[in-house]
């Protein structure tokens, strides 16, 4: 092969490799996976206080939500 | 605090031993040494000369990463050092052919200089989350 052509090939493969490499590392490491995914549960439950839709996880869940609220409105 | 390249219990200077990096620091120095000089494979080849910017500035790292105590030099350094053998590998396996020794030895080199920053870099050690690196106390 055409020592130019060997020359640019072999920078092109080494670039890919280096590429590769940090996209392994730096998207889809364990690290980044955990960030991740603890930013999704962090906007389900920014989403999930902001909505009035919340289901009381707890029974005395509501009683507890009213006796805010009358507490409040006095 | 140590790394999954680290020796358990070893401590040199406070400072944690990894073999690994060891060894290919000492490779990177060779690398820049001899294409600085145009006495390796390269010879007086353009290419030679991308080898040794980027073989001493891994070999900078792995300084910095070990006199400094910074955990992310040595990563930039190891993955430096993968992309070095990756040049270089491929770059015999045009010219010589993929019998040829010098294409195995860089690429059995690239393989553990490439496994050693990925075992790094995806260590989960929680002191380990500022990228800098942590010495017990």
């Amino acid at each position: 092969m055409d020592p130019a052509i060997a020359q640019a090939l072999a920078t092109l493969i080494g670039a890919l490799t280096t590429a590769i490499l940090m996209a392994s590392a730096y998207y889809w490491g364990p690290r980044q996976r955990d960030i991740r995914s603890d930013a999704r549960l962090l906007k389900q439950q920014e989403e999930a206080l902001d909505s009035d839709e919340v289901e009381p996880t707890r029974p005395d869940d509501k009683k507890r939500k009213k006796k805010t609220k009358e507490a409040l409105d006095e | 605090m140590m790394t999954r390249g680290d020796l358990d219990g070893f401590r040199i200077m406070k400072r944690p031993v990894k073999p690994v990096a060891l060894g290919l620091a000492i490779l990177m120095f060779t690398l820049t040494w001899i294409n600085v000089f145009d006495i390796g494979l390269f010879r007086d080849d353009p290419l030679g000369d991308v080898v040794a910017v980027l073989s001493f500035g891994s070999f900078t790292m792995f300084m910095i990463g070990w006199f400094g105590s910074q955990q992310w030099a040595v990563e930039w350094a190891l993955l430096s050092a993968a992309g070095v053998y990756a040049i270089r590998g491929s770059f015999v396996l045009f010219t010589f052919g993929i019998s040829n020794e010098g294409f195995w030895l860089s690429l059995g080199t690239g393989v553990i200089a490439a496994g050693a920053f990925l075992l790094e870099r995806f260590d989960t050690h929680p002191k380990k989350t500022s990228y800098v690196y942590v010495e017990d106390a």
